[in-house]
């Protein structure tokens, strides 16, 4: 499997830019903000909710995915973009993974990728570890579908991102989720 | 003692906001925080305001400022709850007042834009408080121009929840209104977070 650049990972997070005067944060270039767990998985809860769990699931991947190609977008410019190109896609994988992991989102483990997609496992992904807190503050129940949709999102970009390929391209599909139950979440990447 | 709130600024980012090497989790003040791109985080609001489409507007705007009260009880009931409320900012506190302050301090640390103005009437159990560069604006006008109605869902969440806390009330027992919109106009976005008036809840 891949292996993630780290001098990339550590410039990424060498560029977090905290502007005091306006509270607001920019990291690679693009704006950003600090939201918690329970905000994200509320979010989930109120679409799906009104719209349903497959358009809520759409939505929100689609939305994910866009925003995190943006990131990518943002921070890969110049040299770092000249050292991120000179990567293997796989490697360009796991350093996007690894700069994920950074922004909090968890953590994902690599078990096959190339341009026809991947599978992926997370121990830890954030929205279903607030998923099960909130189990036990709100008495939430286990979930019927999986949760993870903003790390679905993110996979389709990082992907996307390191074959060369426009956002849209992958579908990232869920399987198991800790949210359900599993013991770790599962994602399943295929050209659509 | 007045809350010092650039102390408490230092101290947030010395925290080291970034997940956790191994798992990728950020946990700090008793949630699991992330660092959201605000283009999701706008984009998936107005998607979904898109999706239902005019005649359910109102809906999708109470959905999403229901999460961001509950968020804001969660969240901000978590910090205070926190080692880090308690070593840093907890004895700074003498009033409701200073509580308040001390919330504006944290939530000035998560990159929403800042709360310059903000005041607290306990006999009323209103809070009401000015933003100044929410991230809402820019990527709404960058995404659909200017707004025709206040948008800034989050933070009239955030408004009622802090009127929920401080007031020591259920979650929904205040609710938040956004007054002034900078993404419809001007540079600043006003909040009232005031008792909810059950008799007279029509909407």
């Amino acid at each position: 499997m891949g292996q993630p650049n780290m001098n990339i990972v550590s410039a990424y997070g060498g560029t977090m830019e905290i502007d005091a005067a306006k509270s607001r944060i920019r990291i690679g270039g693009h704006e950003v903000a600090f939201h918690c767990d329970k905000f994200n998985t509320r979010i989930i809860k109120g679409l799906e909710d009104v719209v349903g769990v497959k358009d809520a699931a759409k939505l929100l991947i689609e939305s994910s995915e866009q925003a995190a190609y943006g990131m990518f977008t943002d921070f890969f410019q110049g040299d770092t973009k000249a050292a991120f190109d000179a990567l293997a896609p796989e490697d360009k994988m796991a350093t996007l993974i690894e700069i994920g992991k950074m922004l909090g989102y968890g953590a994902v483990t690599v078990n096959s990728v190339s341009d026809a997609g991947g599978d992926f496992t997370s121990p830890s992904s954030y929205l279903a570890e607030g998923w099960l807190e909130n189990m036990n503050r709100w008495n939430w129940k286990l979930r019927d579908n999986p949760a993870c949709y903003d790390m679905s999102g993110y996979l389709a970009a990082a992907l996307a991102y390191s074959y060369g390929k426009e956002p849209g391209t992958y579908k990232v599909l869920e399987g198991n989720c800790r949210a359900k139950g599993d013991d770790v979440c599962t994602f399943k990447a295929e050209v659509k | 003692m007045p809350i010092d709130a650039d102390q408490i600024r230092e101290a947030v980012a010395g925290l080291g906001l970034v997940g956790d090497k191994d798992s990728g989790i950020l946990r700090r003040f008793g949630v699991i925080l992330a660092n959201n791109s605000v283009d999701f985080l706008v984009g998936r609001e107005i998607d979904f305001i898109n999706f239902l489409g005019a005649k359910a507007q109102n809906l999708a705007e109470k959905v999403l400022i229901d999460a961001a009260q509950w968020c804001a009880n969660a969240t901000f009931g978590g910090i205070m709850a926190s080692e880090e409320w308690g070593g840093l900012i907890e004895p700074q506190i003498e009033s409701i007042h200073d509580r308040f302050a001390g919330l504006v301090a944290i939530t000035n640390c998560l990159g929403w834009g800042k709360i310059t103005e903000f005041s607290l009437d306990e006999a009323n159990e209103k809070v009401e408080f000015t933003v100044e560069h929410s991230y809402y604006v820019d990527a709404w006008k960058k995404k659909i121009g200017d707004a025709d109605r206040p948008v800034c869902y989050m933070w009239t969440g955030v408004a009622g929840g802090y009127a929920d806390l401080l007031f020591k009330g259920d979650v929904h027992s205040h609710v938040g209104i956004e007054t002034t919109c900078a993404a419809q106009s001007g540079k600043v976005c006003k909040f009232v977070g005031e008792p909810h008036s059950k008799k007279y809840d029509l909407r």
